[in-house]
């Protein structure tokens, strides 16, 4: 889990005031990328976001275990994302949107960037909580409001359909195509 | 084969290979402070429109996919809309001054620092307001005198969106006195007619001034006048004079602004 932030921080942020903008610019990134690896837009993303840093600012003051606060944070950021993606634009294309704006210096980031692409944004979801933020399938459930067994069911098949997209990028990438080949012969 | 670390080690790289905007931390406070947002809707000006003011002030809106070629054919139609106004339209501007006028998310405190007047934030908003957005944007200024086009001072725009999914603009500019008057009508270039002749929508503009910001809005069918009038108020604006659309123009320079897709 990446986000790792200052106890005092989080305290002094219950109050509002300089110590929420300054939990809030730790957050942001963090709230942005995620929303966008999931929307994919980055209107959206920063839609998603701002509701995101908004409901955490809202809900801090309740939260009473601040070494719980990355995964909480996470479970926010998730659900904001999801539920943006839920009443977005139905004429807006969210996977035509240009990649402009993300450098990937690996071919496996850009594998799971496009293979995350085929995958519903539930399990998109999904799969940033479990892989990204550490959460398990019963957190995951009480995070996105659906039963467990949902759960594993989702990330079942993103995990498949992860899996084959990367090694069907892993095959394309080792093994000479049949023009190749025939341009051999 | 792909196990889950190596999963797990791509998706942290693919999110860390994210460009964040800088923190909208004016949006995330007027959230904070309003709850939960309505459903979202499409932007009002999803699709390419022109808006025109007759002389000084030029604007129009493009999405932020938008090619250069299609900016380059939406400028052209507001300056074939102009020139049937009566008005005196600039040549072409070029390809790489509209690239030069792409804008930048801000926070109140970074478009301070690049703008060169002092920016008072809009007051009194509709209560229906669910999101905002502060962008600066560099103006394409064309001068009468040297006649070339040239990437002119930002100007700072406030964007909102409505509970209803309507959304506005309010264009905060540095106030000049010896100036140009504010046109009092904008003019929105709809898609050309089939016999090619354009198709405009007239909407009254508005301008108060706060010390030395001016501030801009087009009444129409997201914000009405009353609401304009409103915000100028709660802002203890003062309204700037406009000139009418057959009056004479006055000023050097024409400004052209590229107002994007929040």
């Amino acid at each position: 889990m990446p986000l790792a932030l200052d106890s005092r921080l989080i305290e002094s942020a219950k109050s509002g005031g300089a110590g929420l903008e300054r939990l809030i610019t730790d957050v942001w990134p963090e709230a942005y990328r995620i929303a966008f690896s999931i929307l994919r837009d980055a209107g959206l993303a920063e839609d998603a976001a701002q509701e995101a840093c908004a409901a955490m600012a809202r809900s801090l003051p309740a939260l009473k275990n601040t070494f719980g606060f990355p995964a909480w944070i996470y479970k926010i950021i998730v659900n904001n994302a999801i539920a943006v993606a839920r009443r977005r634009p139905r004429t807006q294309t969210l996977d035509t949107v240009s990649d402009r704006g993300i450098h990937f210096d690996q071919s496996d980031a850009m594998d799971i960037h496009n293979a995350l692409a085929t995958l519903p944004f539930m399990q998109r979801g999904a799969i940033v909580l479990h892989y990204y933020a550490g959460l398990n399938s019963r957190e995951i459930a009480a995070a996105i409001g659906l039963p467990p067994s949902t759960v594993r069911f989702h990330l079942m098949l993103a995990r498949r359909a992860l899996r084959e997209a990367l090694s069907k990028a892993d095959a394309h990438t080792l093994q000479p195509s049949e023009e190749v080949l025939s341009d051999v012969r | 084969m792909f196990d889950e670390a190596r999963i797990g080690a791509a998706l942290e790289t693919m999110i860390h290979g994210i460009d964040v905007p800088p923190v909208p931390m004016f949006g995330i406070h007027q959230r904070i402070s309003q709850g939960r947002p309505a459903p979202r809707h499409a932007w009002p000006y999803s699709r390419p429109l022109v808006a025109i003011a007759a002389a000084i002030a030029i604007a129009f809106i493009a999405l932020p996919s938008m090619s250069s070629a299609v900016v380059q054919t939406i400028e052209a139609r507001y300056r074939a809309a102009l020139q049937t106004l009566g008005g005196i339209a600039p040549p072409p501007a070029p390809a790489s001054l509209l690239s030069a006028l792409s804008p930048h998310s801000a926070s109140i405190s970074t478009a301070q620092s690049r703008v060169r007047f002092t920016i008072v934030p809009p007051a009194g908003l509709p209560k229906d307001i669910v999101s905002a957005k502060i962008t600066t944007t560099p103006t394409g200024v064309y001068s009468k005198v040297t006649h070339s086009w040239h990437v002119g001072p930002p100007m700072v725009s406030f964007s909102y969106r409505r509970a209803d999914g309507r959304g506005f603009l309010l264009i905060a500019d540095r106030y000049d006195p010896q100036g140009e008057r504010p046109s009092k009508y904008m003019f929105e270039a709809m898609a050309p007619a089939p016999d090619g002749r354009p198709v405009l929508v007239k909407h009254e503009r508005f301008a108060w001034r706060n010390g030395n910001q001016i501030m801009t809005a087009v009444e129409g069918h997201d914000i009405s006048a009353r609401e304009i009038d409103a915000i100028r108020v709660a802002m203890h604006g003062t309204a700037v004079p406009r000139r009418n659309l057959h009056a004479p123009e006055s000023g050097t320079s024409l400004k052209l602004r590229l107002i994007t897709k929040p």
